[in-house]
């Protein structure tokens, strides 16, 4: 029976395959690039006029058409490019066709708006999905004037955050954790710089970003919620090109230029902030030397040996460094060497070799004035990857891809040094590693006119193992003061050199569009999606300091089911896009924290974790308009995220700590002229969850919260709204009289809104009433009740951008 | 040093930084709002410790509060309450005053009432409940020495009122071998206790958080620092308490610590504050909370005197 089951599994693979490979065909293929400056470009259409079929180019600028022999006519488009068209014959031999197009210019009157692929909203089978172009980005209104990917995309529908200046995203329901964010395909750890405030991607050197929320290809594997595929732009193939700009926190620089024209490029780009810089005249005494910055650092190079061979080595390395005698820093760095095979026009191979590091350090002494009085703690996480992707372009009605992934995992979870009058100790916990080994198979095919299947299953399998010579098992004891999560910890003898564990899934994938009109269509999905390693957080916004940790044989990897439907509809020649897009999600194996949980540098940690489920699910609507004078976008999102967690709030569902009721976003943009031009955006957030003592007593003069255990939300933060507006001045010539500037004039938080962030209890230590206590006179310190406004006021900025 | 052991002190330093941040672009701030609290059935807060000091012993038994009253906390009268320790003798305390301050006096001038390696059990009768909790008295180390230093305050010593070049002092005491002794440190400046959620010190063996490494070693940097919020003043009468407590004590006070500095960007959901006091009937409403505690306590008192103070610390 399940002999039969596989074989037929295969032939629904292969059969498309068989179909269409009887006649006799030749194959067209080629690079889709930028004529200005050598880039590759993403998701161009290339349309086959006599025949009424296309494709579009793959991450790298790559396409491949196999059609009868006979004379075509191409005709090749991309949003913000001018059409091309150019005839091929194919007669008697495969034909290499690379391609440059023109970007549109900016002179608003003479745009050619090219044809086809402008409805991608439509046509394209991915659902769920949201390509956010970095011209776009750039004009919405940042705070401090700092374009910011991150943000921008908190802007979609279906995207969220705990609160303004925290890290990382929500997505569906998902936690900050289970958005896997690629930097040329190197996964990166933590996606901000100072907490939540500015992301570390430098908008001068990101190329193309996409979202993906549901719908997840078979390619795409190892966290729960979603994707964030950001490509770095290759550098300018064409001349030297320097990009940068000048704001009140970060300056910018990057550079690109040809190593060899049309074949080899380069770039590089850093950011430094300069708060510390600017604050160095009120620092005095012990303070001076206070330190602040963060920074980041990417390059790349690429080199097209030939037609068929282009290697490209990109990394990254940023940095938050704060610190006087005592350090704090953290940061990512990742490096990544890709190879683009064109094994023959139909077979294209793009093979990954990746390593991707994020640590932290803490230092009680940085300068090592007093060796025998130390705190030194560190922590990381480490990636080694080779990862060979596929794509096999049957015909222009049928994609296959395939490919694998060995993605090795070493973790340090904490590992402290202390030394006290000389003597030292290490503690922490132990290092642990995991190899995770990957296979998927995908076919995209074009059943109809009307009618496109995407479909694939990806398999994963994680061997766990643990350096320490012991291992844990939770056992119930019941929950008490002392055992808070209501479990303790068995300790059994383990091997370092035996894997300890092993989990294996598959992950089925599955897409459907069908057209319902000339300008409409339905889209369905389904993915499951495995996550096997989990961030261990318990505070409101995740900090720098939380521990990245495998799944052992206490934590299972976290799994989620997502369904989707969605209407998709666009207006006036595709000049309005617009969607409607329903989901339920559903998790297990979720991680939640008992009171007082301990999880820094304690090897114990598991005893004081807590297990569940969760549910997620909301109506998203996007109303885009893409040309004229005025753009922008509306986006609105219904949504619910629960749990349901042993140990807390007696085990019922209960929302998630960045549950969201309504989020409303307006994103506006306006050409005035070739000078100036005017941005806004407008957001309405329901408040968040958070949890307050319905009590209070007197201990020794303190007045404390009284609750009882594992209780979470019982009450919420107020709604939020803001409105941001930006102005922006183009110059014709930059300062030295050479190619062209802008000033950029914004105001974050136009109408001062002192929106709330969370609202707790502190005390008032300047009124106090003297009261006897049991052996002392005490001062009785109250509480008052105190909301957080992490942004409290208006923000004006000015940054000014060059480039040459 | 802004770092110790202290897991709730990572959040010190979380809080300390973006502060700096702040006071450039001066964008987060605080208010004070009124909240609608619920209406709460009082539970019975106990305030209570028994010492090896001589002289009379006092429990407080209060009536918890709706979140944010401020007012001072009712005492509960015509509670019976009594201490009896391990060998069976019983401690009578009496609300002398009617205020809710429960006081055992020793029959004589010598008679002291706590000793090291008794438990004692408390048990409160009131409003026909039974409450009941217990504890051991624990061994202390002796305060070898204090020394102080003239220096600049550092950020956290800084602030209205507060000396900008003063006096830091540290304590030394050496913690005896074994691992899970638990203590409290207390500073009193010309006699008054320094006693906001900054002050609250405790530590487990000579470190700061729950680990096997602090063991027989000297109590470590910041624990040690009498200083930590203030520096001191010439002529200052500077007096540190160690206080032996229970490893669950000890919890106590970690959490009552983190839930009183539990704010911004990276808040714990409010958690329980654990508490030793038990309800005989775990159904009743009228539960209770608090701690039962008992110490054995050392202490030491010094003068500063600029002739004394030393040059460097010897680090």
């Amino acid at each position: 029976m399940i002999k039969f089951i596989q074989k037929s599994l295969l032939l629904f693979i292969l059969f498309p395959m068989g179909l269409l490979a009887q006649n006799e065909k030749l194959t067209v293929s080629g690079y889709v690039k930028d004529n200005k400056n050598g880039e590759g470009l993403i998701g161009a259409s290339i349309f086959v006029k006599e025949l009424f079929t296309g494709t579009t180019t793959n991450t790298y600028g790559f396409y491949s058409l196999t059609l009868p022999k006979g004379n075509y006519t191409l005709i090749i488009s991309s949003v913000g490019y001018r059409k091309s068209i150019r005839d091929v014959k194919l007669n008697d031999q495969n034909v290499t066709l690379n391609l440059e197009v023109q970007e549109d210019g900016q002179e608003l009157a003479e745009v050619v708006v090219s044809g086809k692929r402008e409805d991608d909203n439509v046509k394209a089978i991915e659902m769920s999905v949201n390509k956010v172009d970095m011209k776009t980005i750039k004009k919405i209104p940042a705070l401090l004037g700092e374009v910011d990917l991150v943000r921008a995309i908190q802007l979609l529908p279906g995207v969220s955050t705990v609160g303004e200046g925290a890290t990382g995203f929500n997505v569906r329901g998902g936690a900050v954790d289970q958005n896997l964010v690629l930097m040329d395909e190197a996964p990166v750890y933590n996606s901000s710089h100072l907490f939540g405030f500015f992301s570390i991607f430098n908008p001068d050197a990101v190329k193309d970003v996409k979202l993906i929320k549901g719908g997840i290809p078979a390619q795409y594997g190892g966290r729960a919620s979603s994707i964030l595929d950001v490509r770095m732009k290759e550098g300018n193939a064409k001349q030297l090109e320097i990009n940068g700009g000048i704001g009140l926190i970060f300056s910018r620089l990057s550079i690109e230029a040809p190593i060899i024209k049309d074949k080899a490029s380069f770039i590089i780009a850093a950011r430094r902030s300069y708060a510390d810089v600017l604050a160095k005249p009120f620092l005095t005494g012990n303070n001076a030397n206070t330190q602040f910055n963060f920074y980041d650092l990417t390059a790349k190079v690429n080199y097209n040996i030939n037609q068929n061979n282009t290697v490209f080595l990109s990394g990254y390395f940023g940095r938050d460094v704060f610190g006087n005698d005592f350090g704090f820093n953290w940061g990512n760095s990742t490096l990544s060497a890709r190879w683009n095979h064109v094994f023959s026009s139909k077979l294209f191979l793009n093979s990954t070799a990746f390593y991707s590091n994020y640590d932290y350090l803490l230092d009680s002494d940085l300068k090592n004035k007093r060796p025998n009085n130390q705190f030194r703690w560190t922590s990381n996480i480490r990636n080694l990857s080779f990862k060979p992707d596929f794509t096999y372009y049957i015909s222009p009605n049928n994609t296959l891809t395939f490919g694998g992934q060995i993605l090795t995992y070493s973790f340090t979870p904490g590992s402290a040094n202390a030394s006290s009058n000389g003597s030292k100790v290490s503690f922490g916990s132990p290092a642990k590693d995991a190899v995770e080994y990957s296979a998927y198979v995908g076919n995209e095919w074009r059943v109809t006119p009307k009618l496109s299947l995407q479909y694939g299953v990806r398999f994963s399998k994680y061997d766990y193992r643990s350096s320490e010579d012991v291992y844990y098992i939770r056992r119930f004891v019941g929950i008490s003061d002392a055992y808070t999560s209501g479990y303790d910890l068995d300790t059994k003898p383990n091997d370092p050199n035996k894997i300890l564990q092993t989990y294996s899934n598959f992950e089925p994938r599955f897409n459907a569009k069908l057209e319902t009109g000339e300008n409409s269509s339905i889209k369905a999905s389904y993915n499951r999606m495995t996550q096997y390693i989990h961030l261990m957080s318990n505070t409101a916004a995740s900090t720098p300091l939380d521990v990245w940790t495998s799944s052992t044989n206490n934590i299972k990897p976290q799994l989620t089911d997502q369904v989707a439907l969605g209407y998709f509809k666009n207006f006036g020649n595709n000049d309005y896009e617009t969607s409607l897009e329903v989901y339920y999600k559903d998790f297990q194996n979720q991680i939640d924290y008992a009171d007082r949980a301990n999880l820094f540098l304690n090897p114990r940690f598991e005893k004081d974790l807590l297990f569940g489920k969760g549910r997620a699910y909301g109506v998203e609507l996007y109303i885009k308009k893409n040309k004229g004078k005025l753009t922008g976008w509306t986006s609105y999102t219904l949504a619910r995220t629960e749990r349901q967690i042993e140990g807390l709030n007696k085990g019922e569902w209960f929302p998630n700590r960045f549950d969201r009721t309504h989020t409303l976003n307006i994103v506006a943009q306006y050409e005035l002229n070739k000078k100036w031009s005017f941005g806004a955006n407008f957001a309405y957030i329901s408040g968040v969850p958070y949890s307050l003592s319905p009590r209070q007593g007197d201990y020794q003069g303190f007045t404390f919260g009284i609750t009882e255990s594992g209780v979470r939300g019982n009450v919420r933060v107020p709604a939020y709204n803001r409105l941001d507006v930006s102005a922006t001045k183009k110059n014709k010539k930059a300062l030295f009289g050479k190619g062209e500037s802008e000033w950029v004039f914004s105001v974050y938080n136009l109408y001062n809104k002192r929106n709330p962030f969370s609202i707790y209890t502190q005390p008032v230590d300047t009124k106090t009433t003297e009261v006897n206590s049991a052996q002392d006179t005490y001062q009785l310190v109250k509480n008052e009740a105190v909301r957080l406004s992490i942004i409290g006021s208006l923000i004006p900025s000015v940054t000014y951008n060059f480039k040459f | 040093m802004k770092v110790s052991f202290k897991n709730t002190n990572i959040k010190h330093i979380l809080t300390f930084i973006p502060l700096l941040i702040l006071v450039i672009t001066l964008m987060s701030c605080e208010d004070v709002i009124q909240l609608n609290v619920p209406k709460t059935d009082p539970y019975l807060v106990v305030d209570g410790s028994i010492t090896n000091i001589l002289g009379e012993q006092v429990i407080k038994l209060t009536k918890s509060q709706d979140l944010l009253d401020q007012s001072v906390p009712t005492g509960i009268q015509n509670a019976s309450v009594k201490v009896t320790d391990d060998l069976g003798k019983i401690y009578e305390f009496k609300d002398l005053k009617n205020n809710g301050r429960y006081i055992w006096k020793p029959a004589n001038e010598v008679e002291t009432m706590g000793v090291v390696g008794r438990t004692y059990s408390l048990e409160i009768k009131s409003e026909n409940e039974i409450y009941t909790a217990i504890s051991k008295l624990n061994r202390v180390p002796k305060i070898d020495s204090i020394v102080y230093k003239l220096d600049d305050a550092n950020i956290r010593q800084k602030g209205d009122g507060k000396p900008n070049k003063g006096y830091d002092a540290h304590f030394y005491a050496v913690d005896p071998i074994g691992v899970g002794d638990c203590y409290r440190v207390k500073v009193y400046k010309n006699d008054t206790l320094r006693n906001l959620a900054q002050n609250i010190v405790i530590a487990y063996d000579a470190i700061g958080n729950k680990s096997p490494f602090g063991d027989g070693l000297p109590f470590i940097l910041p624990l040690r620092r009498l200083a930590s919020t203030e520096l001191f003043r010439e002529n200052d009468k500077v007096k540190v308490e160690l206080l032996s407590i229970t490893e669950a004590h000890f919890d106590f006070w970690l959490q009552l610590r983190q839930e009183l500095n539990n704010a911004g960007l990276f808040a714990r959901p409010s958690a329980r504050i654990p508490s030793n006091i038990n309800n005989v009937n775990a159904n009743s409403p009228k539960q209770a909370s608090g701690w039962f505690g008992t110490s054995a306590i050392s202490s030491m008192e010094v003068k500063i005197d600029k002739v004394q103070a030393v040059k460097e610390f010897n680090d």
